[in-house]
């Protein structure tokens, strides 16, 4: 989303910013981006430690719990074409 | 490539309503979802999951599809560019992921809810909901709204590269100006150029 635009000529440091300011605009990677991007990374690291810790599965399957559920199971083709080999072992037919 | 002022106005209120619209609909697909999760009632989760897809196929997806383009079109149409801002490039990835995800994930919420439609109760009540996929998208579209509104400094070395280039041209301009009646003209240094 890149919602509220300045006029063009915002997009440079200010005509009067300070020599220092204006360095600020074009030396380097910002602080900024580098704590963004560590953040990042590290909630995706968490992100798939969590997925390995909860046995990997992604996909629809994960949405059904199997725990206990004996009665036959009745669902269209449609939907069931959609789930992955892990997922309809998850769904199968007992 | 600049838009003219009107366009670049139009194509501006364009992109606010579908990305305001889509963090809206992200916020109601979540409730959808929550409400999936925590309810024990077939008639709850099924109507939950119905309605996720509908608000998913219907609302979110057009609605993300148009903010990308409009923020495409709006970046390229004036001098922030695509690739000269930190803040911008972020928001770009950020929005193509999100974006990403959405489309890979609504095949998805529509086989559970052709399932909610079709199952009967017994199992109906075992779905849970979707709660990581618009709670991860909602926080990924607010950090990009706060992106839009702040505009962090900072350019990249494309950006640095880029606006040297347009430095040194227009300083070549101003130098090559011709006399014009035997006087000539010295021009004076541009206030509006950065260093």
């Amino acid at each position: 989303m890149n919602d509220v635009k300045r006029q063009p000529g915002e997009a440079s440091p200010p005509a009067d910013a300070s020599p220092a300011a204006k360095m600020r605009w074009t030396a380097g990677v910002p602080r900024w981006v580098k704590v963004f991007v560590i953040t990042a990374l590290g909630l995706v690291l968490l992100m798939i430690v969590v997925m390995l810790l909860s046995g990997g599965q992604h996909g629809p399957g994960r949405h059904v719990s199997s725990a206990g559920f004996d009665a036959p199971v009745a669902y269209s083709v449609t939907a069931a074409s959609f789930f992955s080999a892990d997922d309809a072992s998850v769904l199968s037919w007992r | 490539m600049a838009m003219p002022p009107a366009l670049r106005r139009a194509m501006l209120a364009v992109h606010i309503i579908c990305s305001v619209g889509w963090l809206g609909a992200a916020a109601a697909y979540l409730a959808l979802g929550v409400a999936a999760e925590v309810s024990m009632q077939p008639q709850v989760i099924r109507a939950a999951w119905i309605g996720m897809e509908i608000s998913g196929w219907y609302v979110i997806v057009p609605l993300a599809c148009l903010a990308f383009l409009t923020g495409l079109v709006l970046s390229l149409g004036t001098s922030w560019g695509l690739f000269k801002h930190y803040w911008v490039v972020i928001a770009l990835v950020l929005t193509t992921l999100s974006l990403t995800v959405l489309l890979l994930h609504m095949p998805s919420v529509s086989a559970l809810a052709v399932l909610a439609r079709t199952a009967d109760d017994a199992l109906v009540s075992r779905l849970s909901g979707d709660v990581p996929h618009p709670a991860l998208g909602l926080l990924v579209l607010i950090v990009v709204t706060v992106l839009n509104v702040h505009k962090p400094r900072g350019l990249t070395p494309y950006g640095q590269h880029k606006q040297a280039k347009e430095a040194k041209g227009s300083n070549k301009r101003r130098t090559s100006a011709t006399p014009i009646g035997g006087l000539k003209i010295t021009p004076s240094p541009r206030k509006d150029l950065p260093c």
